[in-house]
């Protein structure tokens, strides 16, 4: 007898769900989107607030024109800047304005500089973005092996002195990891130039040395905490029953490790991956500093130093902006791709 | 009452129990003796110092270690050894603050929100992501220009940063417990909110909240002696860690120590609490497990 | 016929802070194709370890101390892990206990199933999906080809059940290792599954090892049964011959507790808790032991073989099989009382915001005082719910419930202190329900101080330990804190929190389900003999219609949030009305031997 005769065995519970599957499925995607889609707009919608608030507020039109005219103006030349400027329009206005002008590509003219904002931050930021793209391409996959090792060995001397190390670099600084890689690597060694200023006029290999030290302050800050989320999320998933009924059926421990288990490890992964970018903003801005690397992070600490209210913001906005993007794209695609949210989580 | 006279011993042994193997931990006993020293320097270095912290020209500028100025001098020529014992106390001090003041804020909220559940939770919950994912240096820098850089300032705004952080804490810890039936059990004997909340949910949501708490101590002592290292956070003459590791940073070549040591100052302190925070979740999750208390 | 599998003298040991934790010790079992030996016992008894450990499965913090397992005549042990391998999926199969987890929840079915197929028999293309297709459609999976595309959450329990098992065949393996196949699944799928694994095993000659803590299914199931304790074997045969006629005090013992849905029996529970580990020397039953003696303790127990394939581990096996069964219970079945009511729930329905139906729909009924109310029904039959809204907990959609006559309030906040005091809950987890911050004397005092105004503050201390020692707990753990206590004892505390109030009816959800069957006749005969000398009405709820038997005097079966069968115990028992409660019944596992009331009279007639 073929089982499948069994009368009994058709009687069992129908499948949960019916043939409108592919459409719930769909639904609930584009419900998510929609809410990711939100949350970064609203994400971008408090840092445009801040960046224009804090600059603008409690400062009056007259204090902004006199920046730009220096101190000995007159009453009537402050006014006169003001108003040609719009500083004396409503708070509310000159916000939708700045914003306006902002996304067509008008950042204004800096009051302290006196030239366009954009063409001298733009190199900047490109600098910028490159730095943290390459830190997180270099941190990422060794976070990812170093993770899983220590998923695998969990609980051994290894596993255990590795973590220790991780819990130690993650409580410092920025600028103290950095330190302690400029003494070793320039002051002692002797190896790389103590700061990053060549990256502007230097030829092609002193520009490549001025990236190793920044990139390498960054990697080692981001390690611990991508490879300990990572250890934690593989170890969950290496214990988990589907694990070890994969091993029982003879599946390899490559294919149990990185099929099996890393799967479903990739969400809380990718959770972390987002905040490392939101991390690596604030490194930026220490590591560039302390490098003296001609970023837009330095050059958001001078402005801000010499209260260069237009280039202030236009920094703060682009590159809130771009790492909250960047951060909420890679949590969407790895929960998008991922079959459980099909099942509403 | 015999049976009362065993009561106390026994509540004793519980009470310690978490503190207790925590410090068995290699970690605990670490962290726990690396606090006690960055304490000890915070509280009584000001007092031993061998110099005026802010006194111009002990000795020639830039100098390295000698007798008389054990770590060199700065560039200003003043005696490196003093400035880090002096200026330990607001790296410490204003962290400090700023965190207690996000667990207040943050934390009655967060707890407020998972004990009342349904959409007042999820809406606080949506906010707290929202400004989670706001980049916070980036905010603080800008906010402390405008309000400028006196301490109470930088707590406040720091504070505020902080709480969706402590907030989110707050509610996962008070969420994990709110869902036993003990507290359904205690709602059915109509027990009051505050009951509730203060002898069912506090006591054991409290351990999560402090291994939490000094976690987020050490990220509030990065956070702040960041600032000062930007020049955003403690001004000139003053000798915070962060601001010497700054003022200093040019003259690395010349005289090392004047960067490292207070650099490796605000380093230990973190370190410590870290050490102590990773130890007490470590055990607090282990109890969790042991007493099967979550399904 | 030389065995399938053959496991000698198999010690396996947890690694722990300090050395070993032997865990199973001295294990000798073997496997013969065609059929399916049993393995029984209580949580910690070491079954699950026992039966990866057939297999060769050790990975740390557990080991393999000695002993040998031969497949087909190969040693296990002596090959590597990697060469084991090899033979798991091929050679032997494996089902563990929940499907929904052994599944990996972000790949499609087709693939897990596929994997095996490809790993060791080297399938793919069409001849893949073709052996796909058919093994699904042998383990009856409708429309195999959609199901291939789908993701585990998109199966039922039963469905994915049925996959894991497609999974554990597909490659026409020698044995085949069931752990508790079929635990969390209600009746009827159950029956289905065992049903299907039968099949399976006669089909294929599979050499099958059935783990499981249900003595009744494996009574039903299995050919041979081996009776686990402490880590040792301490009974095996032909399970007819076991069950019929134990001969080791806990085979016997554990028959006494296990609840019978033939009849209403008394229930007794075997004082203690099962150890987790196996005894330093002699026996491990010892301490619970009713039979035990001195040397039971101090002297190594062997296996004694018996006749016709039986053996025991015991010193005083002879004297056990001339000790009686436990007695029929007769429940007192007083008619249905003329007066009030203690409760009445009249056209209730609740309803949840999200979900589309009603969980409970016009439902009616009424416990006198005194009387106990068994509510069954699988799961999602709306009883938690029925009972979370008499409790005050979740606000019914519309009827009215009335207490001693006095209509309450929907909602616990509204309702007088008397009603809360009257109406006490019993939870089905007590990890849950006890705070863990509190002790055992602060958690039944709280009640005390809220309900009991007779009661003065010096008085408190003394109730508390009559409360204890009436759930037969010592006055000393008035100073415990939860997690010193054992499952059944927290149970315990939890039933004399309830009590402290002195409560007119009691509500039980569940409350037996996370216990082992020695632990939860002990609590059921704590609070049936509570109950009957207070006068409690109770309602007691639970999916394991045995135990509903043992309890109750009424029963009401609800299906779909309705209800489908009300009626005296004996009477929806013996002869049930609706076609559900027939299935219901049916399913259920009964253990050899037990007869029916109805039975039983026709014998006497006879």
């Amino acid at each position: 007898m073929s089982v499948a005769d069994d009368p009994l065995s058709t009687a069992d519970d129908p499948l949960s769900t019916g043939p409108d599957l592919s459409s719930s499925v769909r639904r609930r995607r584009l419900r998510f989107v929609a809410g990711q889609l939100l949350f970064v707009l609203a994400t971008l919608f408090v840092i445009s607030l801040v960046m224009f608030f804090a600059v603008n507020l409690g400062q009056s039109p007259r204090d902004v024109a006199r920046q730009a005219l220096g101190h000995g103006a007159s009453i009537q030349a402050l006014n006169a800047y003001a108003h040609a400027h719009g500083l004396d329009a409503p708070v509310i206005v000159r916000y939708g304005r700045w914003l306006g002008d902002f996304v067509q590509g008008n950042w204004g003219v800096s009051a302290v500089t006196g030239t366009a904002v954009r063409p001298s931050v733009v190199p900047e930021l490109g600098r910028t973005f490159a730095l943290a793209a390459i830190t997180m391409l270099i941190a990422l996959p060794i976070s990812l092996w170093l993770g899983v090792m220590m998923a695998r060995r969990y609980g051994r001397r290894a596993d255990l002195s590795v973590n220790v190390a991780l819990v130690v670099l993650s409580a410092m600084p920025e600028f103290v990891v950095g330190i302690v890689v400029l003494l070793i690597f320039s002051v002692w060694l002797g190896l790389l130039p103590p700061n990053s200023t060549a990256l502007v006029f230097g030829d092609l290999s002193q520009k490549i040395q001025s990236f190793i030290l920044p990139v390498l302050t960054l990697v080692l800050v981001s390690i611990p905490y991508l490879t300990r989320v990572t250890r934690v999320a593989a170890r969950e998933a290496l214990l988990a029953p589907y694990a070890r009924a994969a091993t029982l059926r003879g599946v390899s421990r490559r294919s149990t490790t990185w099929n099996h288990a890393m799967r479903n490890a990739a969400v809380p992964i990718a959770n972390a991956v987002a905040l490392n970018f939101i991390y690596l903003l604030g490194g930026v801005i220490v590591v560039e500093n302390l490098f003296g690397f001609p970023g837009a992070g330095q050059a958001l600490v001078q402005a801000i130093g010499n209260g260069d209210v237009i280039t202030v913001e236009a920094i703060g906005l682009v590159m809130g902006a771009a790492f909250v993007l960047v951060s909420v794209l890679t949590d969407t695609l790895v929960v998008y791709f991922n079959p459980r949210l099909r099942a509403g989580r | 009452m015999a049976t009362h006279a065993i009561s106390t011993p026994v509540r004793a042994r519980r009470r310690a129990g978490v503190w207790r193997s925590m410090l068995q931990t290699v970690e605990g006993r670490v962290g726990l003796c690396l606090g006690l020293v960055v304490i000890a320097v915070v509280v009584i270095g000001p007092y031993v110092a061998p110099h005026d912290p802010n006194a111009l020209g002990t000795g020639t500028a830039l100098a390295g270690p000698s007798s008389a100025h054990p770590l060199g001098t700065d560039q200003l020529g003043r005696d490196v050894l003093s400035r880090v014992l002096s200026g330990g106390r607001t790296v410490l001090l204003a962290p400090l603050a700023a965190t207690v003041l996000a667990f207040l804020i943050g934390g009655m909220s967060g707890m407020l929100a998972a004990y009342r559940g349904g959409p007042l939770d999820s809406g606080v919950s949506r906010l707290f992501d929202l400004f989670i994912a706001v980049p916070s240096l980036l905010i603080v820098l800008v906010v402390i220009t405008r309000v400028g850089t006196s301490w109470p300032a930088i707590v406040i705004v720091v504070a505020l940063v902080f709480s969706p952080r402590a907030g989110r804490i707050v509610r996962g810890a008070t969420q994990a417990v709110v869902g036993n039936d003990y507290v359904s059990a205690a709602r059915l004997r109509g027990e009051s909110a505050r009951w509730v909340v203060a002898r069912e949910l506090l006591p054991n949501a409290a351990p999560a909240i402090i291994a939490n708490f000094c976690l987020y101590l050490t990220y509030s002592i990065i956070f702040v002696a960041t600032l000062s290292f930007l020049g955003l956070g403690a001004q000139p003459p003053s000798s915070d860690w962060g601001l010497m590791v700054a003022s200093s940073r040019q003259f690395i070549s010349v005289n090392p120590w004047a960067t490292l040591v207070p650099a490796l100052g605000i380093g230990s302190m973190a370190v410590s609490f870290t050490l102590l925070g990773d130890a007490l979740i470590r055990q607090v999750s282990r109890r969790i497990q042991v007493g099967g208390g979550e399904v | 016929m030389t065995a399938a599998l053959e496991l000698a003298g198999v010690t396996v040991a947890y690694l722990v802070e300090g050395g070993d934790d032997v865990v199973v010790r001295d294990v000798t079992l073997s496997l013969q194709r065609g059929s399916i030996v049993g393995l029984a016992g209580e949580s910690g008894s070491g079954k699950s370890t026992l039966s990866l450990a057939a297999i060769g499965y050790a990975v740390p913090p557990m080991r393999m101390v000695s002993g040998s397992a031969a497949l087909g005549g190969e040693s296990l042990y002596a090959i590597s892990f990697s060469a084991r391998r090899r033979l798991w999926g091929a050679r032997i199969g494996y089902v563990a206990q929940s499907a929904n987890e052994a599944l990996n929840p972000s790949i499609r079915i087709g693939r897990q199933l596929g994997q095996v197929l490809r790993i060791h028999q080297h399938l793919s293309g069409s001849a893949l999906l073709a052996a796909e297709i058919e093994l699904l459609e042998r383990v009856g999976i409708p429309d195999p080809r959609a199901a291939l595309r789908r993701y585990p959450h998109e199966f039922s329990g039963g469905q994915l059940q049925r996959i894991a098992i497609a999974i554990a065949v597909a490659c026409r393996p020698e044995v085949l290792i069931l752990d508790e196949p079929t635990t969390g699944l209600d009746v009827q799928t159950q029956q289905q599954i065992s049903a299907l694994l039968r099949a399976l095993v006669a089909e294929d000659e599979l050499a099958t090892l059935y783990v499981s803590h249900n003595l009744a299914l494996l009574g039903e199931i299995s050919d041979r049964i081996n009776i686990m304790y402490a880590g040792e074997i301490v009974e095996r045969g032909p399970t007819a011959s076991v069950l019929a006629a134990p001969r080791h005090p806990y085979t016997r013992a554990l028959l006494d507790a296990v609840p019978s849905v033939a009849r209403p029996r008394r229930l007794v529970g075997i004082p203690g808790r099962p150890p987790g580990r196996v005894a330093a020397v002699g026996c491990g039953f010892a301490d619970r032991c009713a039979f035990a003696q001195r040397e039971c303790a101090t002297t190594a127990i062997g296996l004694t073989e018996l006749q016709a394939g039986r053996a025991v581990r015991c010193r005083r096996h002879g004297e056990i099989a001339l000790s009686s069964p436990a007695a029929s219970l007769a429940h007192d079945r007083q008619p249905p009382s003329e007066a009030e009511p203690a409760l009445e729930v009249r056209h209730v329905c609740c309803r949840y915001r999200a979900a589309g139906s009603d969980a409970v729909r016009d439902v009616s009924l009424r416990v006198a005082p005194g009387e106990t109310l068994g509510l069954v029904g699988e799961s999602g039959s709306g009883k938690s719910t029925l009972l979370r809204a008499i409790a005050g907990s979740h606000r019914p959609a519309s009827g009215e419930i009335r207490l001693h006559g006095d209509v309450l309030a929907g909602s616990i906040q509204r309702r007088p202190s008397a009603a809360k005091r009257n109406i006490q809950l019993i939870f089905q987890n007590p990890d849950s329900s006890l705070n863990p911050a509190h002790t055992i004397g602060e958690i039944v005092r709280r009640p005390l101080r809220l309900f009991r105004e007779d009661l003065s503050r010096a008085d408190e201390e003394g109730e508390i330990v009559a409360l204890l020692e009436s759930v037969s707990l010592p006055p000393e753990f008035i100073d415990r804190y939860p997690d010193e206590l054992s499952g059944g004892q927290k149970q315990r505390v939890a039933i004399a929190r309830a009590f402290a109030a002195r409560p007119t009816v009691l509500l039980c959800d569940e409350i037996t389900s996370a216990l082992d069957v020695s632990v939860q006749a002990t609590v059921i005969e704590i609070l049936s003999q509570l109950a009957a000398s207070q006068g409690t009405a109770m309602i007691f709820v639970s999916h394991d219609l045995a135990v509903v038997r043992t309890v109750a005097a009424r029963i009401v079966v609800l299906k779909d949030g309705a209800i489908c069968e009300e009626g005296p115990a004996d009477q929806v028992f013996e002869r049930p009305q609706s076609s559900y409660t027939r299935a219901l019944l049916a399913a259920i596992p009964v253990i050899p031997g037990e007869r029916s009331l109805e039975e039983d009279a026709r014998q006497t007639v006879s």
